[in-house]
């Protein structure tokens, strides 16, 4: 098993919502894990379409981030770790 | 054709040249007519689809406890072949729709007054179509989606779907990061959302549960999608019966679905939701034996 550690290549914010993927998806590798450019679908951390929509429900409950379906940008958004964060900066609400 | 290729992700037989020569005659000779006339048709197909013939030998063997005569293997392929003409005059809203009866239409509306949506979960046997007819002349209007796997759909199938101008809009393609989050919307507006849930796809989660007395791997998708969206599941069926009517049924399944724990623990509730669902498979199977339309390598016997 990798257990490679990518904490220091993760801004802050990213290793914030990498931990919080990994309590919503119950997944078995932690937030230090997860490198930021892998992608997060097939052959990177291997999360299919159902996980995508527990992330949509997870951004939303805790960053007050909606994303639709119908949005073009969405298969971009979901690329990695790194561009999924960089959606929800630039969307959150102030809270 | 190679051994480890006998899953159902191939591409979709059947011929366009013929199927527009079959959308013609349903045309002029109508339902009963030509349902008589396409037994030349099964006959072929159990002489050269190597897959289908073998994938249907294999599920004959289990569900009648030995193995079958060529009149059964025949008549297995045959039932299939009727079905996809059936499509024709359901997809066409001809004037000879099948005639169906259903029972069970209760389940849904009280499915649906939780204002959740509804999943209904069939499965590759009898007709999928047959839903459509519900959906078109039910008393309350029901907005029915379907999510399908499309990939490798044929010519042929295609040529048929675009008898009804609607078949396309009522699809969520599976396939994509937001396939899940197209679907979540649906079920939010109180859809009906119509999945097939017997077949895994190859690298998607699934469990293996036993079906007609050997594990065979499910899909454990549908249930996952239940679970986040909490939207109820009632299972669907549509027999075709002899008179060629179809026995349309809605049965309730799961009011919810909670899923607790570590991955592990929740695998484990989805796989005993996977064991119930294995049993009523088989009760559709024991009360047709000849509507199991998947034709492929089910129990991954030969790989």
């Amino acid at each position: 098993m990798n257990t490679q550690s990518f904490v220091s290549l993760q801004t802050p914010f990213e290793h914030e919502v990498a931990e919080r993927l990994v309590e919503a998806l119950q997944l078995e590798v932690t937030a230090d894990e997860i490198s930021p450019e892998a992608p997060l679908f097939g052959d990177g951390l291997g999360l299919d379409s159902i996980d995508a929509l527990e992330i949509v429900l997870m951004i939303g409950r805790d960053y007050g981030v909606t994303l639709r379906s119908d949005d073009p940008n969405s298969r971009e958004i979901f690329s990695s770790l790194r561009t999924l964060c960089a959606y929800v900066a630039a969307h959150r609400q102030p809270s | 054709m190679s051994r480890q290729a006998e899953t159902w992700l191939a591409p979709e037989r059947g011929n366009h040249a013929v199927m527009v020569v079959m959308l013609f005659l349903a045309r002029i000779l109508g339902r009963r007519v030509l349902s008589h006339l396409i037994w030349p048709i099964s006959l072929y197909y159990l002489a050269s689809d190597g897959t289908a013939r073998r994938g249907s030998y294999m599920y004959l063997c289990r569900v009648l406890g030995r193995k079958p005569t060529w009149p059964e293997r025949w008549r297995h392929i045959h039932a299939y072949a009727l079905t996809v003409l059936d499509r024709i005059f359901i997809l066409g809203s001809q004037k000879s729709v099948p005639p169906y009866t259903v029972q069970g239409s209760e389940v849904i509306f009280a499915a649906l007054s939780k204002g959740k949506g509804c999943i209904l979960l069939g499965a590759h046997v009898g007709s999928f179509d047959a839903l459509r007819s519900v959906g078109r002349f039910a008393a309350c209007k029901i907005r029915l989606r379907v999510l399908m796997y499309r990939r490798f759909v044929g010519a042929a199938s295609k040529a048929i779907e675009q008898l009804d101008p609607e078949y396309e809009n009522a699809i969520i393609h599976i396939g994509e990061p937001q396939t899940m989050l197209h679907v979540a919307e649906a079920l939010h507006q109180g859809d009906v959302v119509a999945i097939l849930g017997d077949r895994a796809p190859d690298m998607g989660r699934y469990a293996s549960v036993p079906v007609l007395g050997k594990d065979a791997p499910l899909p454990v998708g549908p249930l996952r999608l239940a679970a986040i969206t909490g939207a109820p599941v009632v299972l669907f069926s549509a027999l075709r019966c002899r008179d060629g009517s179809y026995d349309i049924r809605f049965e309730p399944f799961a009011e919810h679905i909670t899923l607790e724990g570590t991955r592990t623990e929740q695998a484990q509730t989805l796989k005993a939701w996977l064991v119930r669902y294995a049993a009523w498979l088989e009760l559709l199977c024991r009360r047709d034996p000849f509507s199991w339309f998947n034709f492929y390598d089910f129990w991954k016997e030969r790989s």
